[in-house]
């Protein structure tokens, strides 16, 4: 150790601590993801297919037995539909050409048939597994900066995300409760009788079963599982499983005599039923009542081995059924000691019980579901073929697309078998910050319907985990959040390591539950006062809980046991308990350890760290940084600053700053703001146009924007240079002046100069692209690409072809607008059903050419002519189009004030200070005094600083600069402290009475502009059922006039503008309605005569306008059965 | 009285081609102006705000797909133990339940036809599978099958072999190069010559014309096996093509002749690579590498392209 005992400690900064801090992020800010997936390539899969062998298939023929070993993945691949296989395709080809960035999956298999080996060990592709970009299996993770531009990649992506038919999707963390551990609460019963109820969600391989044990104070015990919907007495479940020693198991339940004693009645309920062989028929009769009874044994045993508890084990041995009798007696413990007051209910909102599920238990699933289908079909496959003959290889019966479809398709839906939806979502790319934070986003799966109040509050634990600012407004508040700077979270530890770890519980004195009872057996009798648990399971007793727990503590800072493990204790005052986690989807964060007051990072050792030659690997190593995890804080006093360290503390935290996310942490002088401010710049930071990636140029997404003259924020957090934000700009720094500008700032609306605006203030370019595919149809007939003859059916006219070049393709740089087409394309007729060769002169071919779409314009930026996997040609046609800031867009500052532009000033009109410095934007006063965010104006003053020094302002919350320091530089450069000056009108020269409070602000354009919003109809297309107008701005569509509007018109007595807006406007019909039934007549086209459906010719029809819609209701009513009559009068005066 | 939508003439001049104007909704004639309808139908999908309703907003199912024997269109009966309300059924009605299915289940799968293409289908899955078929290709071969099967060419054949032909029909139909090797390897069951027997008996009754294998599309495919570059692979096809206009290709195997491009081609790109390689990559002998090889040697060296034919 380091440490220098001469040092004061003191010495510590908190500029120091923020150089570990960097440290700690050198990894990215994805590394969570990529650690998750690299875990299930690694190991996962593997054990996955592992915990599948061997497979056993009974036939006429004899016994099959499939057996897998060896899982290996090949690098990311393609195949051509010529069958040509390229290994060296990129993400950027793939996002081009539409396809799937992924790589195979090989499964070593044998085939042994009655014992006869028939075929072995071959290696067989079963299917494939989506690459995660720039993860160790991605070719991008090993090129160097320069590499990866040539190939079209930015250097600053930060990957973590998978190309799924082009399209870039994320893998949202969810956050769920703790698998495997025993959670107990408070149900409220009928009448108002508490229950208690332990429940105990058990998971493996992605499988999930649920275990619930619920207790009635004065009642018995009932355990629910599986398909036991009504509950079956636990201690005929313990018996089932093996345990029938009554003393037994009143010892594993409790030390306590009073708690001891609530299992009576229990015990009365299962009188009878006292052997193994009698529960198992107990709960037999239960599971599959009706069947013989050697039946309905198997059952059960089936039940209790695969169902319960599956993550002890799913095996029928009597070690595994003695584990889970344990497990439940343990269970039963916690919920009797919680119903006497012993323990305190289990707080769902806790963070140490919950845990993110990232792509490897995700995936888990996933691959779980895919590769049972798989295995379905293999051996109906294998069992037809040994009727006949004897396979000689694998691979025939292996149909890799049956796993490729269900993968890809959840892959490609965000769809997850089990009914989960959104667990892949499309990658944010409006700004670069949106999509670092889109890879950070954790999503809690409550409805969003129901209030969940708690679940929605910040919690205690959340501190350092879970950012506290950035979460949507509305249903979703509290249930979607963000991954703070300084949370990690880890993985499952890889099963030799938790061997080890094991290993060393017993060698520090751990007496194991399997040994306890041996000794129970010969009658030695002892008592041990630590419980201790490895995630979740009692796996044995101890006699000192806290020495253990030092010893454990100190064995993981040596290196001994992984960093990744955590340690609780907790002391009750009937015993103690030890917990050991070391399973995966914990948040933890990383703290310098603390002994005795004094922090074990010395100064050199962080010159070292800031030199780059100490990795943040390296101090955890050292035992400097530890992870912790929220059960383990529950034991640890943490300081938060180094000057307020005491000899009680036991850890100190690294930055206070760490606790925020990528995108509250770029917040400059956040903590001079009311609160809800942070929140809503955090949520329209991820609004604001930017730079989204450097290969922009190379992108095809549908709509992307770019501001063009971005610029770093001069007023920056020390977060914005790690995340990149100074390269990635999302802003510009504007000189804002608060006062009225001409009454056109009133209501949040903003003043923009019109010079700044001409000069490139909020200036941006927007680029859509278009897509066209030519399939190929079952008759050998394919869409062609070409400039489409008149005649073709649904040709749109000679004008809207006009920019097409003779390969159907418009010509690059050419100005296009609504309607006119990018890509000439024909479509051959539709046959139904045969394959018919008819003669080129029948075939009328229809245009399905793709138009620009109406409402919007620009230039032909780019086009890309590709083949999709399919080997149909691909066509991607980018349109570009300059917009300038204007009147109706919107702006953003850094505090969540935002503002649409509600005028742009002529330069010579916009007011000016003495020395000539003319604001570029013009905000209201009546912005600040009730949204209080005072952080902006604290940036304007450091904005101004800045400016006129040419340097960078650290705004950073809590250590950044101060308002004094400000002031004072300001005062230094001759400014006012205040930050206010003297204007002058620009319109009449005179001096403003009052002076103005002006400064420089970092201002975001965020992407709602107008352009993409304006919109009027007078005529147009009709909705097909109901022929009224459509709705919608992308198809013309009509301004709702609703019910609300309509009240006004007849409140107003407007009759005649009523029946303008509701019927002629609208859908206005006019159908013959026969007298004398009242029914809608027909047209008859043969006798050119309008007849009724009941009377025929002897109707008396008239015609009668209406709403198409009332028609439409007739009709169905009709279709129903039910006869609507109309009555029909005289209209009077016609 | 025709109306003018079924003709799509203009009732003024008489011109065939009107022009809808999906902005003003408007159906008009370019000729004279006349506006022959307003108020047009949009054709375009539904899409109505239904937030609270959530589910999707189509009033159809999946497609037809001919892949399946009955289109996709049967109903069946769900295995799901509970009624309408979401009760659970009692013990008697779900074993009722559960013969009913069964039996609705082997009465839709009746007569010999359908069970037929169910089996076939079967196979062409396989075959997609190994072989990488875009979905269009697997629909024509599946047809062609289908053709074949109502032809009565199926009979006293077995359903493989025939939809291993009629594969391989529609890989050449639509110029997708599979080789009957391949054809082999992805499915031992069946054998080249009997899939060879069976395309030659498609080709005959069902009158299907097939356009001659271009070797050329062979090429890549072989040079990715072999790990030849791009530039080889541009110099083979450019070989083939001249060798095609000397007509040196008739009557040859395609892919030994790619073979034997590639490998010419080889030399000239100054690649090193055996003829034992290439042949291995394309799945030929090395015999007919060689013996391609001098042909085409001949031929594109010899200065009188009709003499060889």
């Amino acid at each position: 150790m380091q440490r220098d005992k001469g040092e004061p400690l003191t010495d510590l900064s908190e500029e120091h601590l923020w150089t570990i801090a960097e440290s700690a992020i050198e990894d990215g800010f994805v590394s969570h993801h990529f650690r998750s997936y690299e875990y299930f390539i690694r190991y996962g899969l593997a054990e996955l297919v592992k915990s599948l062998s061997p497979q056993e298939i009974k036939t006429k023929y004899g016994t099959l037995v499939l057996k897998f070993e060896d899982v290996s993945i090949g690098s990311p691949r393609i195949v051509e539909v010529d069958g040509m296989v390229r290994e060296n395709i990129t993400p950027s080809e793939c996002r081009l050409r539409n396809l799937t960035y992924e790589a195979p999956i090989y499964v070593k298999m044998s085939l042994i048939i009655d014992g006869r080996v028939i075929v072995p060990s071959e290696k067989v592709h079963i299917g494939s597994i989506p690459v995660m970009v720039r993860s160790s299996i991605c070719p991008l993770s090993k090129l160097t900066k320069e590499d990866l531009m040539r190939i079209g990649e930015d250097p600053l992506d930060p990957g973590g995300y998978f190309i799924i038919n082009g399209s870039e999707r994320v893998i949202v963390a969810i956050e769920d409760l703790a698998p495997n551990r025993t959670l107990v609460t408070i149900k409220e019963g009928n009448e108002g009788a508490p229950q208690y109820s332990a429940v105990v969600l058990s998971s493996v391989f992605g499988r999930q079963s649920k275990i619930e044990l619920l207790y009635k104070p004065g009642g018995a015990v009932k355990a629910f599982f599986s398909r036991i919907y009504k509950g079956i007495p636990v201690i005929i479940l313990l018996r089932a499983l093996g345990m029938t020693r009554d003393e037994k198991i009143v010892n594993l339940v409790s030390n306590r005599r009073d708690v001891q004693e609530l299992l009576e009645q229990s015990f009365i309920e299962a009188e009878g039923i006292e052997t193994p062989q009698d529960a198992l028929r107990y709960i037999g009769n239960r599971v599959a009542f009706g069947y013989a009874e050697e039946f309905r044994v198997q059952r059960a045993e089936q039940m209790i081995d695969t169902m319960l508890l599956p993550h002890i084990g799913t095996t029928s041995d009597r070690g595994c059924r003695y584990k889970k009798a344990v497990y439940l007696c343990d269970m039963l413990g916690r919920l009797l000691e919680t119903s006497v007051g012993l323990r305190k209910p289990s707080d769902k909102d806790h963070y140490a019980n919950k845990r993110l599920k990232l792509a490897a238990p995700l995936l888990m699933e996933l691959y779980r579901v895919a590769l049972t289908r798989l295995l379905r079909d293999i051996k109906y496959q294998l069992e037809r073929v040994v009727a006949t003959r004897q396979p000689i290889n694998l691979s025939t019966f292996v149909r890799s697309n049956i796993l490729n479809n269900i993968v890809r398709h959840s892959f490609a839906t965000g769809n997850w078998p089990g009914g989960r939806v959104g667990v892949t979502q499309l990658l944010n790319r409006t700004n670069y910050l949106a999509t670092i934070s889109h890879l950070r986003r954790v999503q809690s799966p409550l409805s969003r319907g129901q209030p969940h109040f708690e679940a929605r509050d910040l919690h205690g634990t959340h501190w350092g985990r879970i950012c506290p600012v950035e979460t949507p407004e509305g249903s979703n508040s509290g249930l979607v959040k963000n991954l703070a700077f300084g949370a990690d979270v880890t993985v499952t530890l890889p099963s030799g390591v938790k061997k080890d770890l094991r290993e060393k519980l017993w060698s520090l004195g751990v007496i194991s539950t399997v040994v306890t009872e041996e000794e129970g057996r010969g009658g030695k009798r002892r008592t041990y006062n630590t419980k201790v648990y490895v995630d979740g399971e009692l796996v044995g007793f101890h006699e000192r809980g806290e020495e253990l727990v030092r010893q454990l503590k100190e064995a993981r800072r040596n290196g001994e046991i992984s960093p990744m493990v955590s340690v609780y204790y907790e002391k009750y005052e009937h015993l103690t308990e030890v917990e050991v986690f070391t399973d995966e989807g914990r948040v933890t964060r990383s703290l310098i350890i603390v002994e005795k007051g004094v922090p074990k990072i010395s100064l050199q050792l962080v010159e070292t760290v800031k030199e780059g030659t100490t990795k943040f690997r390296d101090l955890l190593d050292m035992g400097v940084i530890e992870y912790i995890d929220a059960s383990e804080e529950e034991n640890c006093l943490v300081a938060l600053t180094p000057k307020s360290l005491t000899p009680s503390h036991t850890h100190l935290e690294i930055s206070p700053l760490l606790m925020f996310g990528a995108v509250a942490s770029m917040i400059p002088f956040s903590d001079h703001n009311q609160s809800p401010r942070n929140v809503y710049e955090a949520a329209m930071a991820k609004q604001a146009l930017g730079v989204p990636a450097l290969n922009f140029n190379l992108r095809t997404d549908s709509r992307l924007h770019l501001l063009i003259h971005p610029q770093k924020p001069i007023v920056n957090t020390v977060t914005t240079k790690l995340i990149g934000i100074d390269k990635r700009p999302i802003g510009q720094n504007l000189v804002v002046a608060v006062m009225t500008g001409m009454g056109y700032n009133m209501e949040d609306a903003i003043v923009l100069n019109q010079g700044a605006v001409a000069r490139g203030v909020g200036l941006s370019m927007s680029y859509r692209t278009y897509e066209v595919e030519a399939m190929q149809y079952r008759g050998g007939e394919k869409d062609r690409i070409i400039i489409p003859e008149p005649g073709t059916r649904g040709y749109k006219g000679e004008q809207y072809y006009r920019v097409l070049d003779s390969d159907g393709l418009a010509h690059i740089e050419s100005e296009v607008s609504g309607g006119t087409v990018i890509v000439g394309m024909i479509s051959p007729p539709r046959f139904m059903e045969e394959y018919v060769r008819a003669s080129a002169r029948e075939m009328v071919w229809r245009d399905s050419s793709e138009t620009v779409r109406p409402s919007e314009a620009g230039v032909v930026d780019n086009i890309w002519i590709s083949r999709n996997e399919d080997g149909n040609k691909l066509v991607k046609a980018r349109v570009r189009s300059l917009c300038f800031a204007e009147i109706g867009d919107k702006f953003a500052s850094r505090h969540g004030q935002k503002g649409v532009v509600g005028m742009l000033i002529p330069h010579e009109d916009m007011p000016y200070t003495a020395s000539g410095i003319v604001p570029d934007l013009i905000i209201n006063p009546h912005a600040f005094p009730s949204r209080m965010t005072v952080g902006q104006l604290i940036e304007s003053l450091a904005g101004k600083v800045g400016s006129v020094k040419a340097t960078d302002v650290d705004g950073t919350p809590f250590i950044g600069k101060s308002l004094d320091e400000l002031r004072s530089e300001l005062e230094a450069l001759g400014f006012r402290s205040g930050g206010t000056e003297v204007m002058y009108d620009g319109l009449t020269g005179r001096r403003f009475e009052v002076e103005v409070y002006v400064g420089v602000v970092y201002y975001q354009r965020l992407h709602h502009i107008v352009r993409d919003k304006i919109h009027a109809r007078s005529r147009g297309q009709v909705q097909l059922l109901t022929r009224q107008p459509t709705e919608g701005r992308s198809r013309g569509g009509g301004l709702k006039f609703g019910e609300m509007e309509r009240d006004c018109l007849i409140a107003y007595g407007a009759s005649y503008l009523l029946l303008d807006r509701l019927l002629e406007q609208s859908d206005r019909y006019t159908v013959y309605f026969c007298q004398k039934c009242g029914l809608p007549a027909y047209n008859d086209l043969r006798q050119e005569k309008i007849l009724c459906p009941v009377h025929g010719k002897e109707g008396e029809v008239r015609p009668v306008t209406l709403s198409y819609a009332f028609y439409l209701l007739l009709n169905e009513l009709i279709s129903m059965g039910i006869y609507p009559k109309v009555v029909l009068e005289e209209m009077e005066g016609s | 009285m025709k109306s003018w939508r079924a003709e799509g003439i203009c009732p003024e001049c008489g011109n065939q081609n009107l022009v809808t104007d999906p902005k003003t909704g408007e159906v008009s004639c370019p000729e004279c102006g006349y506006v022959v309808m307003e108020r047009d139908v949009d054709r375009g999908p539904e899409w109505r705000k239904l937030e609270d309703e959530e589910g999707d907003r189509s009033r159809v199912g999946a497609p037809l797909s001919i892949m399946y024997r009955d289109h996709g269109l049967s109903t069946v009966i769900e295995r799901v133990d509970e009624d309408a309300t979401g009760r659970k059924l009692t013990k008697e009605a779900r074993e009722k339940m559960l013969r009913l299915k069964k039996l609705d289940q082997t009465s839709q799968v009746n007569s010999s036809e359908t069970r037929n293409l169910q089996q076939a289908a079967n196979v062409l899955e396989i075959y997609v599978d190994k072989l990488h078929f875009p979905q269009s290709v697997a629909e024509m071969a599946m047809t062609i099958y289908r053709k074949a099967l109502k032809a009565g060419l199926v009979r006293g054949r077995s359903i493989k072999s025939i939809m291993a032909a009629s594969a391989y029909a529609a890989c050449r139909l639509s110029g997708m190069p599979r080789d009957l090797r391949e054809f082999e390897r992805a499915y031992p069951l069946v054998k080249r010559k009997t899939i060879a027997q069976g395309y030659r008996l498609l080709l005959k009754y069902l009158n299907i014309r097939v356009p001659i294998a271009d070797p050329a599309i062979y090429v890549s495919k072989i040079a990715s096996r072999a790990n030849l570059d791009q530039r080889t692979v541009q110099e083979a096809v450019r070989l083939l093509q001249e060798a095609t206009r000397r007509g040196a290709t008739i009557g040859k195997d395609p892919v030994g002749i790619a073979a034997a491009a590639l490998y010419m081609a080889c030399q000239e790109t100054t690649q090193n690579i055996t003829q034992k390689d290439v042949a291995r990559a394309a799945g030929v002998t090395e015999v007919t590498v060689r013996n391609r090889f001098k042909g085409l040697k001949e031929i594109l060296e010899g200065e009188q392209p009709q003499s060889t034919v």
